[in-house]
């Protein structure tokens, strides 16, 4: 026996067997007929409608056959699907392919077989129309011809099955797309070559507001394409149309479409070229896409809001952006910004943007002038109320105050939203447009937004402006203080220092910037006469006050305070060091010390004569000469302390007086030199004093009885201070000082002179050049001349080298009439 | 009535004289000199039983200074110090009492008293 060969067509062959859908189901009249009808013609036993699948035959219809399969191995239907012609089998017996097959051995014991391949509606042979026979027979070239035609009967059932389905399918298919097209929540709009609409499903009657029949059969660019567009499109069509091809085919692009009502809005497009009936034509699927660029444009709007005012320095930078990004975003002609003057209680206009156009920038004129009070008009109303208005044309709208120009300017609609800032409205930013314009309630809520927005960054802007003021003045206040701050951070580091203190320590600001504690410390007590006693803030109890003595940069007593830091809740901040220099109060201090002890040292020692010698006197005989002494001891130092009494009541009253019992005059000064000269009696009497005066009148302004005084007291110190024989020199002298003219008194001894540290002393109360004693007074002399002079607001120059003598000058501001009248005797 | 050897140093030649007048009466031999400076050298050349001792002394060194220099272990059966000053204030006593005086008398004082003080010193330091 051989097995059947497998067909090269086996895969597909099976593929359309499948598709005929007849395997394993139940038998068919249609069939059924054709096999009796063959077993009735060719008179034989068996007649079988075979399918043979892959791993066996399958009988759709018999006759004669009770079995329903059997193994395609020993199939004879098998072999006939080979070949196109009828496989016949005169006698199995005498055929070596057959001869021993269990079929031909066994039931249904074929010795006859002729079997016809039918073809599926692909022309592939998916079985058989056989005949079986118990005997061998012969089968003539007319009974293959009838075989063949019942074959094609069984062909014709199989491919009248087969159009039935596909009307099915075809059925289905258009219901499908019918309901799609219903369904789609997408634009779906086909049109012809000639650009007129052949569908239009109801998602496009939404978006496009036509009703389908009214669009079938117009020219889609005339529907919904908006007009400044529809040339364009129209040229792409013919391109097409002629060419094939399109720039738009196959993608997704955004365009503008136009509503029914007239409304523009972008909408997302794809384009298909389709062919109907054998014609070219285009399916378009379109979707409204306002909602989305709505949000892509608001998005984008906040974040370039967000970004300008992140940038700006000053909010009067970012306001005119702000307006113009608002307007240009949300298609708005003009953008104003009114802020509330809290003073004089209106709302007035700040900042307005507009394109260049002349009606644009008369209306932004008008509106400059203008001021709302609380309450009044549109923007009165959205100060008051806090609540945004949207006016949807102001020309019809009587609140709106500006209507006239508005009206002039072609304005409408107008969108007013406040702009709050802690709790309070402190402005109203106002947008207008050229047409008219509804409500747009998303709108309206993203504007609020930014209002608020605005607010919030004017009232950060504020906060930070008022610190860097505060902070601007405290450092203002700092650097002109003469006393010295610094401050350590949380972490114990330098974070101030001021000027007064950098120079108190003499140090520089960036090598303190940031130190420790510790370091700064360790800084200072390098500076301390005694670095060893210094004790630094840190560990310094709070509010502590110390005194330090510095050596460096100079010799300098400062008070140190250190306060600590906290917030309102307590909590550690730093600590903040406060530096007094007191060098000058300890000076005065030790002045003030000096002064009463030295007084006292003054008025004590004649007054312990005086005391002392009277008391002998009262309790001791003593003889006429001893006595007479004592008592003329007694009368000597009486005087003395009746002229150290005198002088510092001089002294006190200069000082408490400030000058007031002055009664200083224009007079010249001659005449005072020679009264002070005629009037000094030198003590050892005779001595040389030379006196040069100038040939013409100098004019002083001075009180002559006080100069007198001063003069005196010079002279007496000359004097004092230089040996019997030697002269003593009165010169008049002339200068001009920082503008100003200036007449001297110079007195020159050539005594004992004075060392630089004697010099400096020499305005002090009871210091003496002479420590010895031999030299009458009591040190007040000079001090007086001082106190006399700068009430003049004159001057006393003293010029001294030890052993070689002194100059002192007395110099007194020259009155305005001087130099007028003419030479003076000397 | 006990007579000692008494230095008086100060500047003043009326100081001087005053003391003079009052202590020679009772018996004590008085020398004199006139800085703080020189008092030292004319302890030490004198030896005597007392110093009165100006506190407001010209020459570097001022009588509390002086004092200290003679009560500091420098001059062997150191002499008493009386310092004689015109300040009269509690810090000056106290800077007297540490300079080692004996006393302090404020100017202007009373002779009869001075002598008084000093007989009282002396017939202390004797027994």
């Amino acid at each position: 026996m051989r097995e059947p060969a497998i067909p090269g067509d086996e895969n597909k062959r099976l593929a359309a067997l499948r598709s005929l859908a007849l395997l394993d189901t139940p038998p068919e009249e249609r069939f059924q007929r054709i096999v009796h009808l063959a077993a009735a013609l060719f008179r034989v036993p068996i007649a079988l409608v075979s399918l043979v699948d892959a791993e066996r035959q399958w009988f759709k219809a018999s006759c004669g056959l009770a079995a329903k399969q059997t193994p395609r191995a020993i199939s004879f239907c098998a072999h006939a699907i080979l070949g196109d012609d009828p496989l016949v089998v005169e006698d199995a017996l005498l055929d070596p392919r057959f001869a021993d097959n269990p079929l031909v051995t066994g039931t249904p014991h074929i010795r006859f077989y002729a079997g016809q391949p039918i073809s599926s509606p692909g022309r592939h042979h998916v079985g058989t129309l056989c005949i079986i026979d118990h005997a061998p027979r012969t089968f003539d070239a007319e009974a293959r011809g009838h075989l063949r035609d019942l074959a094609r009967l069984v062909e014709n059932e199989l491919h009248q099955k087969s159009l039935n389905e596909a009307i099915e399918a075809l059925r289905e298919s258009e219901s499908h797309a019918a309901t799609v097209l219903q369904t789609a929540l997408d634009c779906i709009i086909s049109i012809d070559q000639r650009g007129h609409v052949i569908e239009f499903n109801p998602a496009a009657e939404r978006t496009f507001g036509y009703h389908r029949d009214d669009a079938i059969g117009r020219e889609l660019a005339s529907l919904i394409i908006p007009p400044a567009l529809r040339e364009a499109h129209r040229r792409g069509m013919a391109h097409f149309m002629k060419t094939g091809e399109g720039p738009v085919l196959g993608k997704r692009i955004e365009v503008r479409a136009i509503h029914a009502g007239g409304r523009e809005f972008p909408v997302e497009l794809a384009i298909t070229p389709t062919y109907r009936a054998g014609e070219p034509g285009f399916t378009a699927y379109l979707r409204d896409i306002t909602e989305r660029k709505a949000a892509e444009r608001d998005l984008s709007l906040q974040h370039d809001i967000a970004t300008t005012l992140a940038e700006a320095v000053e909010p009067a930078e970012a306001l005119p952006r702000i307006l113009h990004t608002v307007c240009e975003s949300l298609d708005w002609s003009l953008g104003a910004v009114w802020w509330v003057n809290t003073q004089a209680q209106h709302l007035a206009c700040a900042d307005v943007w507009h394109p260049l156009e002349a009606r644009l920038a008369d209306f932004a004129a008008a509106s400059r002038k203008m001021r709302f009070d609380r309450g009044a008009g549109i923007l009165g109303r959205v100060w008051a109320s806090a609540t945004p208005a949207w006016i949807p044309d102001v020309c019809q709208e009587q609140a709106f105050l500006r209507a006239s120009a508005a009206i002039t300017s072609g304005l409408h609609a107008a969108l007013c939203v406040p702009i709050r800032s802690g709790g309070g409205v402190i402005g109203v930013m106002e947008f207008l447009s050229t047409r008219v314009r509804e409500p747009d309630a998303k709108m309206l809520r993203l504007l609020e937004a930014l209002g608020s927005q605005i607010g919030q960054f004017l009232e950060r802007k504020g906060s930070e402006q008022r610190l860097m003021q505060l902070t601007t003045e405290l450092d203002a206040i700092f650097n002109l203080s003469p006393d010295g701050f610094l401050s350590f951070d949380g972490d114990g580091r330098v974070s101030y220092i001021n000027r007064s203190l950098l120079a108190m320590l003499g140090l520089e600001r960036t090598t303190v910037r940031g130190i420790t504690e510790h370091d700064f410390d360790a800084t200072v007590a390098e500076r301390c006469a005694s670095p060893g006693d210094y004790h630094g803030t840190a560990g310094a109890p709070d509010g502590s006050s110390t005194i330090l003595s510095i050596v460096r940069p100079r010799p300098a007593t400062l008070t140190r305070t250190v306060k600590t830091l906290t917030t309102p809740k307590g909590e550690a901040l730093g600590k903040a060091v406060y530096f007094r220099d007191i060098t000058r109060e300890s000076e005065v201090d030790r002045m003030k010390t000096e002064f009463l002890s030295a007084a006292a040292h003054e008025l004590r020692t004649p007054m312990a004569s005086i005391h002392g010698f009277a008391e002998l006197l009262l309790n001791r005989e003593y003889d006429a000469a001893t006595r007479r002494d004592l008592i003329d001891t007694i009368f000597r130092q009486s005087s003395q302390l009746v002229h150290l009494v005198n002088e510092l009541l001089d002294l006190a009253r200069i000082e408490s007086r400030q000058g007031k019992d002055f009664n200083i005059e224009t007079t010249s000064i001659a005449p005072m030199i020679r009264e002070a000269v005629k009037a000094f009696a030198p003590p050892d009497g005779g001595r040389e004093i030379s006196v040069k005066l100038p040939r013409r009148a100098v004019m002083v302004a001075a009180d002559s009885k006080k100069f007198h005084q001063a003069l005196l007291n010079v002279l007496s110190n000359a004097a004092k201070y230089s040996a019997g024989g030697s002269a003593i020199e009165v010169a008049c002298r002339t200068r001009c000082q920082n503008g100003r003219d200036e007449a001297g008194v110079a007195v020159r001894d050539h005594g004992i002179g004075m060392t630089p540290d004697q010099l400096r002393r020499i305005f002090e109360r009871f210091y003496r050049a002479d420590e010895s004693g031999s030299v009458p007074g009591a040190g007040l002399g000079m001090s007086l001349v001082k106190e006399i002079m700068d009430i003049h607001r004159g001057e006393v120059e003293v010029r001294s080298t030890p052993g070689d003598g002194t100059e002192v000058t007395l110099w007194l501001p020259c009155a305005e009439a001087a130099r007028i009248r003419n030479t003076e005797a000397i | 009535m006990t007579a000692g050897r008494i230095l008086v140093v100060d500047d003043n030649a009326e100081m001087r004289k005053l003391v003079r007048l009052t202590l020679e009466p009772d018996g004590h031999t008085l020398y004199e000199v006139e800085t703080g400076d020189e008092c030292l050298p004319a302890v030490l050349r004198l030896r005597p039983d007392l110093v009165i001792l100006d506190v407001m002394t010209p020459g570097a060194k001022n009588g509390f200074e002086a004092c200290a220099e003679i009560k500091g272990g420098k001059v062997p059966a150191a002499p008493l110090v009386l310092l004689l000053s015109a300040r009269g204030q509690q810090t000056d006593f106290a800077m007297g009492r540490d300079a080692g005086a004996d006393a302090y008398v404020t100017k202007p004082f009373s002779p009869r008293e001075l002598a008084a003080t000093i007989r009282q010193l002396l017939s202390k330091r004797q027994s």
